[in-house]
């Protein structure tokens, strides 16, 4: 039972912070990044070659892997978004999703179509901790997310850098009004999102194969849990996630595992339907 | 056809159009046949998607799922039920329809992200649910042995003989949306689109017409999905991925969104594009990828759009 | 005939309307003025069902307006321009105006789509009205032109030719003469005028004080979201509070 919700809680962490990135985006620029999940799977395979085939040692690896994407994403911004600054958000959302299958392909012509793997990152399958059996890299995972959130934390509320991304996040006129470099700090934006999904790809890749294909599943649920969240709400997007992981694995276990997809389908449709606002998000009224 | 303004200048075009089409099966071979022939049925699914995203401007991602729902009705009713083919069709248009209005009541009152959201949602259900109700649907193997199509006593084949039925349905799923555009729901769709507070100031009942528009594009995409299914003889989950809303979703800007002209010619492009570029093997879909960014870039009215803009001598940019 | 009854509606903190209660009598010319940000257009959308009060009523005869949908609105005879314009500007001026026409039909989809007899009378007559309500305006030289190409002036007579095509008992204009110059604002007091000949009620928000005292019967003066005053044009000028809150305005509001 305890492995279970460990597991739950670190797969939710893995669509917290995919959410996080993805709402970041849609906070500062209005739009839908469909290939958010694309991100991951960079960061899974850049992970895969910095630690497998570079054989660079583990932690540098990561960071290596986490850094090339957020590069990533500094690039997919220059493609998708900058020469569509002022089209209405809808064409971006369908240039990222062109992006993304671009970047799906190029991952499959790059590393081939067979899936990778790797072992934990802790080096044993399991931890014993305090009297319990419990899985390493779920461990790890949330580890690194609690160290992820409080660094965007001291980011957002301690420094200039972070005070720039709320602001364009929350009113990007205001924010130019006010001086802020918006387009940079947009750029910044991006990567920051590309970076989530990198550590989340790169966390993944000893607990999920690794292929061209495995950003979809993530980013939808992801996506999921940023509507439970609530659109407006940065801390919701996060929780959100959370629960569909922690809901997804009780459905496995309790319920059928074949429909726990459709379980988390259902939880969204009725999302959809009867609190659009999600739980954290604000309602907010349209000024004619 | 602004182009051609004298009566029998259209006349002439339209009999030219119309003999060549007649003839196609005479002039290709039986792999070329079957690619028009799924070309049609993208055309249906393309201006079934024109009418909600084209017309009335609202993102749906749920062709797919109209398009399975319709494929699996029929399929399941003249395989199990031993319906003929036309109740079989009757059937998947009452299915998506009603889909269409049960989906679209509380998601069309949703901005424009939630309604994307939620019609992919619909469309990942319709896929699992298909994948997962094996009594009925038989599961991730899907439906096989679905019988031919029947019309009076004509049992249909062959490509050569779809491709006349499809024919005809395709023209006049073209004339319908061609009908629907040039009548007070055409302009009150293009009015919702550019300001729906403005449309509903002057009474217009936007929630219902965009039901409407929806619904319009649910109904073809039931219509295509059941023609798919007699052509193919089968049908199974892994054909009704989210990648079909998206090529639907390209056809759509490629040949112009707004215009059913487009959304025939964008039909057609899609299909015939990966055929003729075939030489570019695991490289085609990067391209096909990198392609959609520049068409928004570049070209975000589609081809009728570009066309429209050569015709009146205007200006290159875009407008987006 | 229009009767707004302590009409209140806050945004967050920010009080917009405040308890704002008058009275629009039939075929009168009623305008609402105020200094910008009083509440005016506030006001017109709560009426006009785009806003929901957060209290009060509004009410046009016996019927109660606040809470419906601004079609139901629209149907029950109220109809009107925005401030900032809204017209549909890749269409032709003449199927704007047609647009507004929509609502008085009655044939479905089948119809259209069969091009039944019943729908191709209902074009004709949408047509027609349509065309009768841009000579109203002047612009049916125009018809066949890009809504989006007209000149500024121009493109609020389309709406008001619009707004008309509703059928409506009451015209309610935002601002119909901004960006006018002073002959254009005569045609249009002129046409205005006009409108009241013809039964209707107009109810209209201006800051052209000329065009207000000309052609009001009756003014309804708000700030802060407030009602300040409220009378006969003539009276509200010489009012004292009126006077200080547009001074005010010039001088600690600028």
């Amino acid at each position: 039972m305890e492995q279970l919700l460990l597991n739950g809680i670190s797969m939710g962490c893995i669509y917290g912070l995919v959410g996080l990135g993805f709402i970041l985006i849609h906070e500062a620029v209005g739009v839908s990044n469909f290939a958010q999940g694309d991100f991951v799977m960079c960061g899974a395979y850049l992970g895969v070659t910095t630690a497998l085939i570079l054989k660079l040692p583990l932690p540098l690896a990561v960071l290596v892997a986490v850094l090339a994407t957020g590069i990533v994403g500094y690039l997919f911004h220059l493609i998708a978004y900058v020469p569509l600054r002022v089209r209405p958000p809808i064409t971006v959302l369908i240039t990222t999703i062109g992006l993304g299958i671009a970047m799906r392909n190029a991952a499959l012509v790059i590393w081939g179509p067979w899936p990778r793997a790797q072992p934990p990152f802790l080096g044993t399958q399991e931890l014993h901790v305090a009297g319990l059996v419990l899985p390493s890299q779920s461990l790890l995972i949330i580890a690194v997310t609690l160290l992820v959130l409080l660094g965007q934390y001291l980011l957002f509320s301690g420094t200039r850098l972070g005070r720039m991304l709320r602001a364009t996040a929350m009113d990007q006129e205001v924010a130019r009004l006010m001086g802020i470099p918006v387009r940079r700090t947009i750029a910044l934006t991006f990567v920051l999102s590309a970076v989530l999904a990198g550590v989340a790809g790169v966390m993944l890749v000893p607990v999920f194969l690794v292929s061209s294909e495995m950003g979809l599943a993530i980013i939808f649920k992801a996506w999921v849990g940023v509507v439970i969240g609530g659109f407006g709400s940065i801390p919701g997007a996060f929780l959100g996630g959370l629960a569909v992981g922690v809901l997804e694995i009780l459905s496995a276990a309790y319920i059928s595992s074949a429909y726990k997809d459709a379980i988390v389908l259902l939880i969204l449709m009725l999302t959809l339907l009867f609190r659009p606002q999600g739980f954290f998000g604000e309602v907010v009224a349209e000024k004619i | 056809m602004r182009l051609v303004p004298s009566p029998w200048g259209r006349i002439f075009i339209f009999s030219l159009l119309g003999i060549a089409l007649l003839a196609v099966p005479a002039l290709t071979t039986n792999y070329t046949l079957r690619l028009v022939n799924n070309a049609g049925i993208y055309m249906l699914l393309v201006l079934g998607l024109n009418f909600i995203l084209g017309f009335a401007g609202q993102l749906s991602f749920a062709q797919v799922g109209f398009f399975a729902i319709g494929a699996y009705v029929s399929a399941l009713m003249t395989l199990d039920l031993g319906v003929p083919f036309f109740a079989g069709i009757g059937a998947a248009v009452l299915a998506t329809g009603a889909c269409a209005i049960v989906l679209g009541m509380p998601t069309l009152k949703l901005r424009g992200y939630y309604l994307a959201l939620a019609t992919f949602a619909f469309a990942e259900i319709v896929r699992h649910v298909a994948t997962n109700w094996s009594e009925v649907t038989r599961g991730a193997a899907g439906v096989v042995g679905i019988p031919p199509a029947t019309i009076g006593p004509l049992t249909l084949v062959t490509d050569r003989q779809y491709y006349y039925l499809i024919l005809v349905v395709v023209v006049l799923g073209y004339l319908v949306a061609v009908a629907v555009q040039n009548s007070k729901f055409g302009r009150s769709f293009e009015a919702i689109r550019e300001s729906e507070v403005a449309a509903q100031s002057m009474g217009i009942d936007s929630p219902a017409r965009k039901l409407l528009a929806f619904t319009l594009s649910g109904v073809y995409g039931g219509i295509a999905g059941s023609l798919h299914a007699h052509l193919f003889s089968v049908v199974s989950p892994d054909e009704f991925s989210f990648d079909v809303s998206i090529v639907v979703l390209v056809a759509l800007l490629l040949g112009g969104s707004g215009s059913p002209l487009g959304a025939v010619v964008g039909a057609a492009l899609v299909i015939a594009l990966p055929e003729l570029l075939r030489f570019l093997q695991q490289y085609y879909q990067i391209v096909y990828g990198l392609g959609i960014v520049a068409l928004m870039i570049f070209m975000p009215e589609g081809l009728t759009g570009l066309g429209r803009r050569l015709a009146a001598g205007g200006n290159w940019r875009g407008r987006g | 005939m229009i009767r707004f009854e302590d009409v209140t509606k806050r945004f967050g903190g920010l009080v917009a309307v405040n308890e704002v209660s008058f009275e629009a009598r039939e075929t009168t010319i009623h305008a609402i003025i105020g200094p910008n940000g009083s509440g005016k257009t506030t006001l017109i959308n709560c009426l006009t069902g785009v806003y929901r009060p957060d209290s009060g009523r509004i009410t046009l005869g016996a019927h109660r307006l606040d809470h419906l949908p601004p079609w139901t609105v629209a149907r029950a005879g109220i109809a009107r321009t925005f401030q900032t314009i809204r017209l549909w500007k890749s269409m032709t001026v003449l199927e704007n105006a047609m647009v507004g026409h929509d609502a008085q039909t009655h044939s479905g989809i089948l119809s259209a789509i069969l091009r039944s007899r019943a729908f191709k009378a209902e074009e004709r007559a949408m047509r027609e009205r349509a065309m009768e309500a841009l000579e109203f305006v002047g612009l049916e030289e125009r018809a066949r032109s890009r809504a989006g190409d007209l000149p500024y002036g121009r493109q609020r007579l389309l709406e008001i030719a619009r707004a008309l095509c509703t059928e409506p008992r009451v015209l309610v204009l935002d601002e119909p003469a901004a960006g006018m110059n002073p002959n254009e604002c005569e045609e249009l007091t002129r046409r205005i005028a006009k409108l009241k000949d013809h039964g209707l009620t107009v109810l209209f928000i201006e800051h052209n004080m000329r065009l207000v005292m000309g052609l009001s019967d009756w003014v309804t003066v708000l700030d802060f979201g407030r009602k300040i005053a409220e009378g006969p044009p003539g009276e509200v000028r010489a009012n004292p509070a009126v006077i200080t809150a547009y001074l005010g305005q010039s001088r600690s509001r600028a």
